[in-house]
């Protein structure tokens, strides 16, 4: 809509502006119009610009013209702008700006002269043919130089508007937009004062044309193209205007030649002034981005980080960056006058020193990624990698240092870390071997080597630094090894599950004697996973541990012994009852067999008795052994009530000669207990003693032992508990009288209770004592049901 | 069980039952009247000391044991002779016990026939016990039949005085004496000095042993 009511409202002026006798219009805007509208639409859209001129151009033209030829004359505009716009969108980058010499030159060219022109001729063809007007030559100049200065002064004005408006640029500062408004109102004047002059004039002169043109001249050095484009459109429209009005500087004979002349003036200057505006324009472009360029080069080189300096052909260093100064500790004093020599900087490790004429690109190119030092100002020197590179053009060429301390440092440490990672790992004695996550071995040590190379081929883990550990294992399980999928179970485990370490215990056959090794698994602590496996052997601790095992069965078996021999009179006695029954029934039987009329019956009687005495002789002996016996320590289900029974039973003479009563309180719910039979007993008979010894000041009758027992559901134990009516503890004595070789007795070696305690803890139970109320102390045993790991 | 007063019995006590049933047994087979008790208390409930018999004892035993029940016996003045036997024994208990009076202490187990010696040695001290006590009770009997002047009479006549001496001691007339000494004889029953001497010798030994 816009560009059809330009389109109209141009037509309009045109019209009232028409040569004086030639069908064109001495300043035919619409063309140019079309053709700005073109350039700033895309090609697919321009058929609706062609259609929506076409009512605006029959509505301008209609009214004054036969139909044939406004028809005529809407072909040839429209050719005009549709071969304008497309050479010179064919010939220009995208976008358009007409402040470049190429792109200017192409719209005068193609828009300004060629698509005119041969508008024009076709039009004036056209013409002829319809008889409109006969006069070619004429219709042809002047559409084509009306054209022209239209195209040349409208165009580019047009488009640099509305690309201005369309990129949205900063508006005018006002100090520009004064200048602008002084300069187009100066220039209006100066116009309108020269070119109003009447035909009969004295003063009137062609020389006037010229007056405008310091005006032009600043708008084209000032403003550009868009400045020369509306300044020489505003003179030629005003020189125009006053010429059709009857007045101008242009003062030949034939009206038509003056406004022809008038024109091509106009034509002429402003192809002038637009290529001059666009040449400025390119240079004050080119200034701009070479200052841009400059300003960007010094900033790279002033502040990169990396060290850098120019020199020239003769080696010496012009100009250094800062980083470059804070390396080598020069100043930029140093480097005046170019004292300072690049080949004196940069010396090569042990290389002679400079050597006169050298050729420098002989040097530099030994320089060139080199690792070197630097000498420093202060003598220093410092490890640097060199680059360098020619200036395309010039002479010289710049340097680059990269200071390699840090990095150097960084390896030191690097390799510091990691031969003392090396050292630790070759100096322990363990065989210690790292795998990542999928079970491959990254590291081994030493010893992980040494082991692997003396085992015999069939062990399943001789896996060096490569193989898969995992595979290892997984390979020997499948053939039935059960270390090995032991193995293998504990790293996956570790490897894949939530623990972090975890250790087995396997044992392995060396030149046929056993050894043990610890194995442990320990999750590597990072990101990737892993594990560390650690082989110990533990051959010398398994040994130390039967053996310990080993004495502390001779121990309690020698208390065991000990407090047999405390009892030795009372078992004597326990013998000796059913043996003195025997002896008394057997001579009683000889006595009755000896009579004349033996009683048979009684005999029997005798004889079941004999046999009665002798049984429990067998019994007294049977539990003797057992406490006697050396064997290992059993666990199977004890009736502790039985223990605490027999136990009463071999002590029963030791308590009648002591005149101790015992008193039994045993619990009928007490499960039986997971434990060792001869080691409760050994620990109940320990109690019984102790408690009878603690008596020995007590007044005969009230010497009493009172033993219980308890089933605590609770705590899935049981608890047997022995009380004697003795003095009782000593303050501090309660867990005194555990330890060993602390005893209150005269006689005896004080291993008793220690060793009672200790039965008692590899049952996983207690043994403690406390004073009871009244009087004397109880002993408490007690041990979880279930037992524990023997 | 044959109840006649004169036959003695053998009193056993000792706490094991088969011990008891096997020495009854064997004592019963060598001809005594045994009874027996499981404690020292029972036996004593139920101890008449009128009846004649011995103690065959077990030293070790709950409760009263052996050795309290020998002390026991004797301070109640019904001390019988003792046999005891035991299964643990030791020097200083046996020393004890027959010093105390124990006829014997015998080591379990015990052969029969060293049993049954004892009891019979035991039964015998009884006998001769009980019979040197009837007759200390008879003499006795006799002296508490003397009045005040007689028995110093007798007392110096056993010492061996003539009349006149004790005529002189005691400020009376010889004929007086003479009155007293036939009624001492008479009460005594002795005919002879040297009887009445007898007598008061076996009075005295009674008394000592008891």
């Amino acid at each position: 809509m816009a560009v059809g009511a330009a389109y109209y409202i141009a037509s309009e002026l045109g019209l009232a502006l028409a040569f004086p006798s030639a069908p064109v219009s001495i300043l035919w805007a619409p063309n140019a119009i079309l053709l700005a509208a073109l350039l700033l639409t895309p090609r697919e859209h321009w058929w609706m610009y062609l259609v929506a001129v076409l009512p605006f151009h029959l509505a301008a033209q209609l009214v004054d013209f036969p139909v044939a030829r406004v028809v005529i004359q809407y072909f040839a505009n429209v050719g005009l702008a549709v071969l304008g716009a497309l050479a010179v969108t064919a010939s220009t980058a995208l976008p358009l700006r007409f402040d470049r010499v190429r792109s200017a030159f192409t719209l005068v060219l193609f828009g300004g002269l060629l698509a005119p022109a041969l508008t024009s001729i076709l039009m004036a063809a056209a013409f002829k043919l319809t008889g409109i007007s006969n006069d070619v030559w004429l219709t042809v100049v002047a559409r084509t130089v009306t054209n022209t200065f239209a195209v040349v002064t409208l165009v580019p004005l047009i488009v640099h508007c509305a690309e201005r408006l369309r990129s949205g640029q900063r508006p005018i500062s006002v100090k520009r937009a004064a200048e602008a408004g002084t300069l187009a109102l100066a220039t209006l004047a100066i116009c309108v004062l020269l070119f109003f002059i009447p035909f009969d004039s004295p003063e009137r002169t062609p020389l006037l044309l010229y007056a405008p043109l310091p005006m032009v001249a600043w708008a084209t050095m000032r403003f550009g193209v868009a400045g020369a484009c509306a300044a020489c459109l505003t003179a030629g429209a005003v020189s125009m205007f006053a010429m059709v009005n009857g007045y101008g500087p242009v003062n030949g004979a034939d009206s038509v030649e003056n406004a022809l002349s008038l024109v091509s003036f106009h034509v002429v200057m402003s192809i002038i002034f637009l290529t001059s505006a666009a040449l400025f324009d390119e240079w004050r472009h080119a200034g701009r981005a070479l200052s841009v360029s400059k300003a960007r080069f010094r900033s790279i080189f002033e502040n990169n980080i990396i060290p850098t300096a120019i020199w020239r052909e003769d080696l010496r260093i012009s100009e250094a960056n800062e980083a470059f100064l804070k390396l080598t500790g020069f100043s930029g004093e140093d480097l005046e006058h170019g004292k300072l020599r690049f080949d004196d900087l940069a010396t090569m490790n042990n290389r002679a020193p400079r050597v006169a004429n050298i050729d420098s690109d002989d040097l530099l190119e030994q320089f060139d990624n080199a690792e070197l030092e630097l000498a420093l100002r202060d003598g220093r020197r410092v490890p640097v990698i060199l680059g360098h590179s020619r200036f395309p053009s010039d002479e010289g060429g710049v340097i680059y240092a990269l200071d390699l301390s840090a990095f150097r440092r960084a390896e030191a440490r690097r390799q510091r870390v990691e031969s003392l990672h090396a050292a630790v790992l070759a100096s322990l004695h363990d065989q210690v071997a790292v795998v990542d996550s999928r079970g491959a071995v990254i590291e081994i040590n030493d010893s992980w080597r040494h082991a692997v190379e003396a085992a015999p081929e069939s062990r399943f883990d001789r896996t060096l630094a490569g193989e898969n550990y995992l595979q290892c294992c997984a390979r020997a399980a499948e053939q039935g090894d059960r270390a090995a999928a032991e193995h293998l179970a504990t790293l996956r485990a570790v490897l894949y599950g939530s623990e972090d370490r975890r250790q087995i215990e396997c044992r392995e056959t060396r030149h046929g004697d056993s050894a043990w090794f610890e194995v442990s698994f320990e999750r590597l602590r990072r990101a990737e996973g892993g594990a560390v496996i650690t082989r110990t052997e533990v051959t010398s601790r398994k040994r130390a541990e039967a053996e310990s095992r080993n004495q502390r069965l001779q121990l309690n078996h020698l208390s065991r012994a000990a407090v047999l021999g405390q009892l030795s009179g009372a078992f004597a006695h326990e013998l000796k009852q059913p043996l003195t029954s025997i002896l008394g029934n057997a001579e009683a039987g000889l006595r009755i067999l000896n009579k004349e009329k033996p009683d048979y019956a009684e005999i029997g009687e005798i004889l079941e008795d004999i046999v009665q005495d002798d049984e429990r002789a067998t019994q007294v002996i049977t539990r003797l052994r057992a406490l006697l016996g050396k064997g290992d320590a059993q666990r199977a289900p004890v009736e502790l009530n039985d223990v605490v029974r027999e136990s009463l039973e071999l002590t029963h003479s030791e308590f009648v000669t002591r005149n101790v009563v015992a008193t039994l309180h045993l619990d009928p719910q007490l499960p039986a207990a997971l434990a060792d039979r001869v080691q409760m007993q050994q620990v109940v008979l320990n109690l019984l003693m102790n408690a009878c010894e603690a008596m020995v000041n007590t007044p005969l009758t009230k010497r009493q032992v009172v033993v219980t027992t308890h089933y605590l559901a609770a705590g899935e134990a049981a608890e047997i508990t022995v009380r004697d009516n003795g003095t009782g503890l000593a303050p501090g004595d309660n867990e005194r009288i555990f330890q060993p070789f602390v005893t209150t007795k005269t006689h005896g070696l004080g291993l008793g209770l220690a060793i009672c305690r200790s039965v008692a803890e590899t049952h996983h139970g207690v043994l403690w004592a406390e004073n009871a109320p009244e009087a004397g102390a109880i002993f408490h045993v007690r041990i979880p049901i279930a037992g524990g790991p023997p | 069980m044959n109840d006649n007063e004169s036959t003695p019995t053998v009193y056993l006590v000792d706490d094991d039952a088969s011990v008891r049933s096997a020495l009854t047994r064997a004592l019963n087979a060598e001809g005594f009247h045994v009874m027996s008790w499981a404690s020292a208390d029972a036996f004593l409930a139920d101890y008449d000391p009128e009846k004649p018999g011995c103690l065959v004892a077990d030293v070790a035993m709950p409760g009263t044991d052996g050795l309290q029940l020998q002390s026991l016996l004797s301070a109640s003045d019904r001390s019988l002779p003792i046999v005891f036997i035991t299964g643990n024994a030791n020097i200083r208990m046996s020393v004890q016990a027959m010093r105390a009076g124990a006829v014997t202490f015998l080591p379990k187990p015990v052969r029969l026939s060293e049993l049954a010696a004892a009891v019979r040695e035991a039964l015998e001290r009884d006998q001769t016990s009980r019979q040197k006590r009837a007759t200390r009770s008879a003499i006795q009997a006799r002296l508490a039949a003397l009045t005040a002047r007689e028995r110093q009479v007798f007392d110096l006549v056993v010492a061996g005085k003539m009349n006149k001496q004790i005529a002189a001691q005691l400020g009376a007339a010889e004929k007086t004496v003479k009155v007293h000494r036939g009624r001492v004889m008479f009460k005594m029953r002795v005919r002879s000095v040297a009887e009445l001497v007898t007598l008061a010798t076996q009075a005295r030994e009674a008394s000592r042993l008891l």
